[in-house]
């Protein structure tokens, strides 16, 4: 114990720390959830190889199930001629590389191993399917035609027969059908004599020649080098119940009314202080673990990580591996500590002291302590004090560690006869071949493994969605048509989030000519917000700004007394219910409670279960009844020399910052002229109940915030006369009679609350009714879209009985989809809205407005992307990994979640924080990388992705697809290996539709693009504009 | 028709209507072609809200007539000599207002469920587990005969473990469905062995034999000395469902199932259910001061273990664990001190308040945030807590017990657990040399 450790290497270890932390899952405390990039730690790759490694350092999946993909191959969704394309994609002139001497290509045998699903199964499977089914006696009943020919042909031939049976070539799908029962028909025997020959030659030609073992290197850590040789023992199962239980009480931000002691000195302290004392843990593997722990104690973390690894005799170049294995293990606790780490404000409650190296140093103890007891369960036994040798039993487990066996004679004989008939190959020609073709031929098929062929499917599933998805852009340009030059009667900017795009289009289905525009959902507001209800302030703005300003509502003058008397009935209300739940714990004030008044509690629990929509109406009302009418402001406005907070941000912007807020804004968008009397900003955000993942359906350009109050203060600040007249200094006059107006769009309940509305001078209140009616109208029809994909609502509700339906989800304690969150998103359009305007996008686009004309150098672009890609990206790629993989990368089903510590929640009682996002959110999403289509020519993109670090890397690794579509020549350009490629559409045909009600009613899946008559501008309006 | 008759079909409903249901889902389930979700739901809604409708009913005309009890006579499932083993059922002050109580709360957690786990792979197997819990809650409520009681003492058991197990591709799930289902049938033999100590003493298992079936006034008609042997089993059988030490190691394990059936078991009726076997035999209870003192010092123990334990715990589902644990054992108490409709109320209330708190439990982030808007802040662990007064060292280590959940589990695995599974292997070994000693083969080179 007391031997000198080596200084030299802290520096090392705290290197090797931060580099295995890069592989943790790095998401914070539930209560603001964060879209990101499951997969931040291989961005630097590309991503079809960022996906494999990632899937073997996780053990997880790297693409969706060949089966999934076979299954989108049979509906079509993948059609045959994806396949085609994308292993011409792949041709880099070795798949024209000769095969089986000459007799086909690889790429045909690639081919007919995509088209035709080969398993690659273990001798014994084999052996029974050849005794329980008729392989050997019938070819496959899957061969082309043509290929079925062949062999029995060649039998023909080989019989000295004619080869009278010849087919007509025919290609229709019932036709052949009527073909193949008739070749049958009249060919029993001669298939049987095809198979069976095919299979003896096949036997013969594998048992000529003996193919590697597969080496596989033993893994690094003890606990998995004996469950490879002692598969009943896993030591994971003994430590971490208890690691958890530690984990879990130090990092608790409320749940246990008895805090952890000695907290402040971080965890490996705190656990040394608390398991090596006298009341110690007797479980069996553990009876050494106060006596290792005691030892621990004086020690730094990197010490004792240091005086483990040598302990288990981790060898110099395994160290990393094994940190970071050793880390992965308990991922999402692993993480949760990083975080606390890294991000301590963005603790909710206490930001205990946590450190990563604790966590090792602490896990590799308790590991220790449980391999010695396995060491002893499995025979080697010491004498006395001696410690077991855990170096020498590790190389001793090494040395046993199993080897994979490649398949056996039989396996490898049925599956290049499967294969053989697949590329047309008889029992003639096997035998024809040289011992090295029958080898390469196997070796190729091996090569062709199950991760080569989900990438291939994969890249052919995206690549259909994409031809879908630009066919309809391309068709769309010929009525597509700019905006006539007057203005309209009001314009509102939303949030670019895919769920606002069905809103959009039904407000422009209204047919009242209004216009939309699309921005980052925090109005370019960076800032800390405590509303009149919050009792401190959070960040509303994108993960990766620190906001340095904050903003407080107030009650205005007249409500000043209002609101103190709400103020103390709420605090008394929040007494009562605090110390009923608290009290109904414990166990005097529990049992009175309970027992004397327990059954009061039958009125809430049916009025909640039974009536969800009538109960939250009614206490909402109750709510407002007894907070009365508190109108409030937003302290916005800062003077110059006004002091900083305490916390070091400024309170409110100053003129000079408002200003630029609102320039940016509105230059983004391309809204610098033809403003219309009234302007809306809608921001969104979710509500719903009984859901700890809430905070990942709010918006994720506020960073898991609710967007309202950005709204709000950029329409004060677009209407202040002092900002205007420094926005008409510079360039940008706002005619005096447009007006701003703020709003919030819950993206849950579809309702929408506006603020300031009385502020509106008299003359604005007449557009503002109408402005409010036409977006009531629209949210009954978002909410009748939005009920199409939900299986429990009917097909036949009116908007209105939608708009009941969806608002009762939100406030349905039983709702474990409230709504579908960003599920389908798949597409980002960046560019004029008129280009789009019309088409039917399914809720799956992120619509950016942004106008070319107005952006020569591509500045405006630059920092578009900068603001909408990592959040686009972000999104996109946590949906696409959580569904690819539901229980690696999401966090499995939400049913049996449970919260922990108030800062994630686990599986049940004692599980690894589940991290990601759950299964009923990802359940109907296809995951398809973000196809960002931009209204710029290739040049200005690529320069302006260029001046985005994070933007070109996710586009040059493949992380997003790239589309430019160009503003003046309407060509659709792809970006492919580091270039433009043009697009030719595959079809010029769109469907046409008069209302969106009309495309979706009857259906619950995916539809494609379409075009909706009534959300284009009035004919004559749209001859005005192209005359103009 | 006369006011037994009519109390006699209404009971027959009670029973029949839940049972129903539990066959027109289960059925066609183990045909391969389960009903869909929405029928599925509707017909265990229909089943529980036909037995809570007749409940209430029946509980309308029992007010009418006193509370007087009514005995549904049933068949008799055989009798040998003296002894008989009878299908009785009985509408009391206890059953009806019970059978209310459990019909009401499964029918509503059905509305909840359905919607809870619409598309989850398991669903159809959730509601069958239901539906045969709510039928044997109900079978149990309403017996009249030790026998009728362990039928539906035992659908309760296993049907919650298999909820308990409902993920049955995770590790933890399964073992904490085993574990919950070996705590059950150990204590199971308690009822079984009462039943054999009834037959013995009465011929019979009819609990009017055994006592006047007057609730909450009845007399017990065995002599003393036989009373109290049946109530102490009665108690051991009570200990594991209500989830007293030392077997309470099950219950903060069973979270591993859906959020209803959690609300179902731990907060509501499965761990009330021991509490009613003793309920229902108060009359016996009232002869036997010993099972009485049991209840007391077991009840008051394991209300102060999982008080203190669920101070430490830091996950919402494990803290409502142990504060039902806490509840449940203070009835115990209760009835223990010779109470009666103290404790009736004391179930159902907690029962109420228990599955609201579990069904919303993962509201917590959100219930959080606006009780500290409320108060303008964080409240802080604070309260006045006797442990804080102690020694920093000592909070440390009674910290430590409390997060360990007070070593329960570790004392039972090391000193009956292991010494039971080593007595195990070595009567096995034993008797493989046995056999091969029979069959001739050599004692050598065996293993």
């Amino acid at each position: 114990m007391n031997t000198p450790l080596p200084t030299h290497s802290a520096g090392d270890l705290s290197a090797l720390i931060a580099e295995a932390a890069h592989y943790l899952p790095a998401q914070g405390p539930i209560d603001v959830f964060i879209h990101h990039n499951t997969l931040h730690a291989f961005e630097g790759q590309r991503f079809e190889d960022a996906v494999v490694q990632a899937a073997a350092m996780f053990d997880t999946e790297p693409f969706l199930p060949e089966s999934r993909y076979r299954e989108e191959l049979s509906r079509e969704r993948i059609r045959v001629s994806d396949i085609d394309a994308v292993l011409d994609h792949e041709d880099r002139g070795i798949l024209a590389a000769p095969l089986a001497g000459g007799r086909l290509t690889l790429r045909d045998l690639h081919r007919a191993l995509l088209l035709h699903p080969v398993r690659q199964e273990s001798d014994t499977a084999v052996r029974w399917t050849l005794t329980e089914s008729n392989v050997l006696e019938r070819l496959r009943d899957d061969l082309p035609l043509a290929i079925r020919r062949r062999l029995l042909a060649d039998e023909a031939d080989a019989d000295g027969r004619d080869g009278g049976q010849r087919l007509p070539d025919v290609d229709d799908e019932a036709a052949r059908k009527v073909t193949y029962a008739r070749t049958t028909a009249g060919t029993h025997g001669q298939e049987r004599r095809v198979c069976s020959e095919l299979w003896h030659a096949c036997v013969e030609a594998v048992a000529a020649s003996r193919p590697a073992l597969v080496s596989v290197r033993p893994p690094v850590r003890h606990r998995d080098l004996i469950r490879g040789v002692h598969p009943t023992i896993d030591t994971d199962e003994l430590v971490h119940p208890l690691l958890i239980r530690l984990c879990a009480a130090f990092l608790d931000q409320g749940v246990a009314s008895w805090p952890m002691p000695n907290r402040d000195r971080g965890l490996l302290a705190a656990a040394v202080s608390l398991c090596s004392g006298p009341f110690a843990p007797t479980e069996p593997w553990s009876a050494r673990l106060p006596a290792a722990l005691d030892a621990c104690r004086g020690l730094s973390a990197e010490e004792v990580i240091e005086r483990e690894m040598k302990r288990c005799g981790v060898p110099e170049q395994d160290r990393g591996e094994f940190v970071r294995r050793s880390l992965l293990a308990l991922r999402g606790w692993a993480g949760m500590v990083r975080q606390f780490e890294e991000r301590p404000d963005r603790v909710p409650v206490s930001a205990v002291p946590a450190r990563l190296a604790d966590f090792l140093a602490l896990r590799l103890v308790l590991d220790r302590v449980a391999t010695e007891w396995a060491a002893g369960r499995v025979g080697i036994r010491t004498s006395g004090s001696t410690p077991v040798d855990l170096a020498g039993w590790r190389t001793e487990l090494q040395d046993r560690f199993p080897v994979r066996r490649g398949p056996g004679t039989l396996a490898r004989a049925f599956q290049l006869h499967q294969v053989s008939q697949l590329v047309g190959l008889s029992g003639g020609d096997i035998r024809g071949l040289a011992e090295n073709d029958v080898l390469r031929l196997e070796h190729e098929i091996a090569a062709f493994d199950a991760t080569t062929r989900r990438r291939l499917f994969h890249l052919a599933y995206e690549r259909r969605h994409r031809i879908t998805v630009l066919d309809a852009l391309a068709a769309h340009t010929a009525v597509a048509a700019p905006p006539r030059p007057a203005p309209p009667p009001a314009q509102i900017i939303f949030c670019i989030d895919e769920r606002c795009e069905s809103f959009r289009r039904h407000v422009e289905e209204l047919g009242f000519g209004y216009e939309t525009f699309g921005t980052a959902g925090f109005f370019a507001v960076p800032m800390y917000y405590q509303g009149l209800d919050d009792w401190h302030a959070s960040p509303l703005c994108p993960i990766v700004v620190r906001p340095s300003h904050t903003v407080v509502e107030v009650p205005e003058e007249r409500s000043v007394a209002d609101h103190r008397r709400h103020l103390s009935r709420r605090r008394r209300y929040g007494q009562l219910t605090g110390s009923l739940s608290a009290g109904s714990r414990t166990l005097f004030r529990g049992g009175l409670f309970t027992a004397l008044a327990g059954s009061v509690a039958a009125v809430p629990l049916v009025a909640r279960v039974a009536f969800p929509r009538l109960t939250a109406r009614i206490g909402r009302s109750a709510a407002a009844l007894s907070r009365g009418r508190i109108e409030t402001k937003l302290d916005l406005f800062r003077d110059r020399a006004a002091p900083s907070l305490d916390d070091g941000t400024l309170p409110g912007f100053d003129i000079e910052e408002m200003a630029g807020i609102v320039r940016r804004v509105l230059e983004d968008i391309g809204l610098t002229s033809r403003f219309s009397r009234l302007v809306a900003v809608l921001g969104h955000g979710s509500s719903s109940r009984n859901n700890p993942h809430e905070s990942a359906y709010d918006c994720g350009a506020c960073g898991g915030g609710k967007g309202g109050p950005n709204a709000r203060a950029f329409a004060l600040m677009a209407n202040d006369p002092r900002v205007r007249s420094r926005l008409a200094e510079g360039g940008l006059p706002i005619p005096d009679d447009t007006r701003f107006v703020g709003g919030m769009l819950d993206t849950c309940s579809d309702g929408i609350t506006w603020f300031d509305v009385d502020r509106l001078p008299d003359g604005h209140r007449d557009d503002m009714r109408r402005l409010r009616e036409a977006c009531d109208l629209a949210t009954s029809l978002d909410a009748h879209e939005r009920c199409r994909r939900f299986e429990s609502a009917a097909f036949d509700l009116t908007p209105e009985e939608a708009l009941a339906h969806v608002e009762s989800r939100s406030v349905d304690l039983a709702q474990v989809r409230p709504e579908l969150g960003h599920a389908t998103n798949a597409v980002a359009i960046i560019g004029r809205r008129w280009r789009t305007r019309g088409l039917f996008l399914d809720r799956r686009a992120f619509l950016v407005s942004y106008d070319p004309t107005a952006d020569a150098d591509g500045a405006i672009l630059t920092r578009t992307l900068a603001a909408v890609g990592p959040v686009g990206a972000g999104i996109n790629l946590e949906y696409f990994f959580s569904t690819i993989d539901r229980l690696g990368y999401g966090a499995g089903t939400k049913l049996p979640h449970n919260i922990t510590g108030l800062l994630g929640v686990m599986d049940g009682q004692a599980s690894d924080l589940r991290t990601g996002l759950p299964w009923q959110m990802v359940e109907i999403h296809e995951p398809v990388r973000l196809l960002i289509v931009i209204d710029a020519t290739p040049a200005v993109i690529l320069a302006a992705a260029a001046k985005v670090p994070v933007v070109h890397n996710l586009v040059a690794k493949g992380w997003v697809q790239l589309v430019s579509w160009n503003p003046d020549s309407d060509e659709l350009m792809v970006f492919e290996n580091g270039a433009f490629r043009p697009y030719t559409p595959e079809s010029p045909h769109l469907a046409v539709v008069d209302r969106s009600v009309e495309w979706y009613r009857g259906h619950r899946e995916h539809m494609p693009p379409a075009r909706v008559m009534a959300a284009l501008p009035p004919l004559d309006r749209r001859l005005a504009g192209g005359a103009a | 028709m006369t006011g037994h008759d009519l109390i006699s079909s209404l009971v027959i409903v009670q029973l029949a209507a839940p049972a129903t249901a539990l066959a027109v889902i289960g059925l066609p389930a183990l045909l391969g072609r389960p009903l869909d979700e929405r029928t599925t739901t509707r017909l265990v809604g229909a089943g529980f809200a036909a037995g809570f409708l007749a409940a209430v009913s029946t509980l309308v005309i029992l007010a009418a007539r006193d509370f007087r009890p009514e005995i549904v006579d049933g068949v008799t499932w055989f009798a040998v000599g003296h002894h008989e083993a009878t299908i009785h059922l009985v509408a009391d002050a206890l059953s009806v207002p019970y059978v209310c109580f459990t019909s009401g709360l499964i029918w509503l957690v059905n509305a909840f469920a359905g919607k809870y786990l619409h598309r989850e792979p398991g669903f159809t197997r959730f509601f069958i587990l239901l539906a045969l819990f709510g039928t044997g809650m109900n079978l149990m409520v309403l017996a009249d005969s030790i026998d009728v009681l362990f039928a539906g003492w035992e659908c309760v058991g296993i049907s919650s473990a298999l909820l308990i197990g409902f993920f049955h591709e995770r590790g933890n799930a399964v073992r904490a469905a085993l574990r919950a289902f070996t705590t059950y049938r150990i204590c199971d033999v308690g009822i079984l062995v009462a039943s054999v100590v009834i037959h013995r003493a009465v011929g019979s298992g009819d609990f009017d034999r055994v006592f006047g079936t007057n609730w909450p006034h009845g007399t017990c008609l065995v002599p003393a000395t036989t009373a109290t042997v049946i109530c102490l089993l009665l108690v051991f059988a009570a200990l594991g469902k209500t989830a007293q030490v030392p077997f309470s190691g099950w219950l903060p394990r069973a979270m591993e199932g859906p959020t209803p059936s959690s609300a179902i078991f731990y907060g509501a009726l499965s761990i009330h259910a021991g509490a009613y076997v003793l309920l229902r035999c108060e009359a016996l209870l009232d002869q036997a001061p010993l099972a009485r003192a049991a209840l007391i010092v077991i009840g008051s123990g394991t209300a102060l273990h999982a008080a203190f334990v669920g101070k430490a715990q830091t996950d919402l589902k494990s803290m409502l664990a142990y504060a039902s644990m806490t509840q449940a054992s203070l009835i115990l108490v209760e009835i223990g001190l010779g109470w009666r409709v103290i404790p009736l109320m004391h179930v159902i209330g907690h029962a109420i308040v228990r599955s609201l708190q579990i069904l919303r439990s993962p509201s917590a982030l959100h219930d959080r945030n606006e009780l500290d808007a409320a108060l303008g802040g964080h409240p802080g662990p604070g309260g006045l807590w006797p442990v804080s007064l102690m020694p920093a060292r000592w909070q440390q280590a009674i910290y430590r017990v409390a997060l360990d959940r007070g070593y329960e589990e570790m004392v039972i695995g090391r000193f009956i657990v292991g010494p039971v599974l080593r007595l195990l292997d070595a009567a096995a070994t034993a008797e493989k040399r046995w056999i091969r000693w029979l069959s001739g083969e050599s004692l050598g080179g065996e293993r």
